[in-house]
């Protein structure tokens, strides 16, 4: 694994996590002190489920992906990171083990936070836990919505709901390309809950709307459209 | 005669988020706290609207929904005794995520926020554990998005019947403390589909009796397996654990 010191743009990063932030400039510049820049490789893990969750990350750049997986060897994609920010900091700040695995999905650099560093500065700045609550309650809205999306959409609404967000999260493409590069499809199926099948067919239907174009790449085509058959 | 702080007190201590706290720190949180009591069919707070207090579930049963970004809303959870709601209301400014209503006529502890979230800045170990409970919550959130994605109602449904089952006979029985409505709300299901559920677990040996308020699992392992339990799952799978996830 390579590593280096963190640059003025990733200290521009971290600046943005609430949580961080509101240590304080004086404190945070001890933090980030500890703290390297790690690249990993597509592929790798950052953590596996199970692993003590001693450092919490901050995503600068590349994707990730949060996976569960069955004691029956069957994957799920719990969420895609594909955005800068914090992640597995609610594990980390309760000191429990990571519930899922983490993968590298296109080359990433991350930062990761020791948990008793960040503990032990936090416990020299008491009034910043209600910051730490908030962004216990950011992910909490995360689940909250992913599961009402679970219970009470139909599988065409949840892959027009999906795509649209990623492309949202993902506009700025960093590879040159004008499209947004999707998840390959069996992904997005497990993301979202769908069985290859029914993902199948219903990326038909979408096709057949002229939404989007489902061949080997999938292309948003009507945004507006697309944007209908979500609701 | 006991006052409201020491009942209040009383009933904090034995709630799962405040077990591990000290006296004086339950006294303390005590004093920030108070008795409501609503009516059944009441919504106890409603998603979007400035979030002011936390309530402790203390007897009864509240339906949680979701309100979308187009508006439309739908049933995420059904909550019980011992659970807490609100937790937006720890944060400056924020507002209820979900809506709360009542299934039935309920009595809660309501909590002030902003004093809660002053108390939990001067007492850092208590901080420490709200975010513990916050992530455990999350953590069941997270399995219950991962049943939902990976298996079907029937399993589901089998999986709610096995967290509370207990040994009678050679067999295990499971009593229905909640309306088949109410299940199938929490399940996320329609009655319809409950009914189609119990159909299909009908043929691996799950029974109906006392119309329907006695549900008899003639083979647990059997289930179980059936449900895609792993044997660690079954067994390590206490009752608030299952229940969780489904």
């Amino acid at each position: 694994m390579r590593s280096r010191q963190l640059s003025d743009t990733d200290i521009g990063i971290v600046k943005q996590v609430p949580f961080l932030s509101a240590l304080g400039a004086a404190r945070l510049s001890d933090l980030i002190g500890k703290c390297r820049v790690e690249w990993h490789a597509k592929g790798e893990h950052l953590f596996r489920a199970g692993d003590v969750a001693d450092h919490f990350y901050i995503l600068l750049s590349g994707h990730l992906r949060l996976v569960k997986i069955s004691p029956l060897g069957e994957e799920t994609v719990m969420h895609f990171l594909t955005q800068p920010g914090a992640f597995a900091e609610a594990v980390s700040l309760a000191g429990r083990a990571y519930p899922v695995e983490c993968e590298v999905m296109e080359n990433c650099e991350i930062v990761a936070i020791p948990r008793e560093a960040y503990l032990t500065i936090l416990r020299s700045a008491p009034d910043v836990a209600g910051d730490v609550l908030a962004g216990l309650i950011r992910w909490e809205r995360f689940f909250l919505e992913e599961i009402y999306k679970l219970r009470h959409t139909k599988p065409i609404q949840r892959i027009a709901s999906f795509l649209i967000d990623f492309e949202e999260r993902n506009g700025e493409n960093l590879d040159g390309e004008d499209e947004t590069n999707f998840p390959e499809k069996r992904q997005i199926a497990s993301r979202i809950g769908i069985t290859p099948e029914t993902f199948s067919r219903s990326l038909r239907k979408l096709e057949a709307t002229g939404a989007i174009a489902a061949g080997p790449k999938l292309r948003i085509l009507d945004r507006a459209a697309l944007y209908e058959l979500s609701r | 005669m006991m006052n409201d702080i020491e009942r209040i007190s009383g009933v904090l201590r034995f709630a799962n988020y405040f077990r591990t706290w000290p006296q004086e720190d339950i006294l303390e949180l005590a004093g920030l706290c108070q008795w409501v009591r609503f009516d059944t069919d009441t919504m106890m707070i409603s998603a979007d609207d400035p979030a002011s207090a936390l309530y402790l579930i203390v007897n009864g049963h509240v339906e949680l929904s979701f309100k979308d970004r187009d508006g439309k809303d739908g049933v995420i959870d059904l909550l019980g005794n011992g659970q807490l709601v609100g937790e937006c209301a720890l944060v400056p400014d924020g507002c209820y995520a979900v809506s709360v209503r009542t299934l039935e006529a309920t009595t809660a502890i309501s909590i002030d926020g902003a004093a809660f979230s002053d108390f939990l800045a001067a007492h850092f170990d208590r901080a420490l554990t709200m975010m513990s409970a916050m992530t455990e919550r999350l953590c069941q959130l997270l399995r219950q998005a991962e049943e939902l994605k990976c298996r079907s109602a029937a399993q589901r449904l089998g999986i709610y019947f096995l967290a509370d089952a207990v040994p009678i006979d050679g067999a295990h029985e499971t009593p229905l403390t909640i309306e088949k409505s109410a299940l199938a709300r929490k399940l996320g299901m329609t009655s319809e589909t409950i009914s189609r559920a119990l159909k299909k677990l009908s043929e691996i040996g799950v029974s109906q009796h006392a119309n329907g308020h006695i549900i008899r699992i003639a083979d647990a392992q059997t289930l179980s397996e059936w449900c895609g339990l792993s044997g660690n799952d079954a067994k390590e799978g206490s009752q608030n654990a299952l229940k969780a996830a489904i």
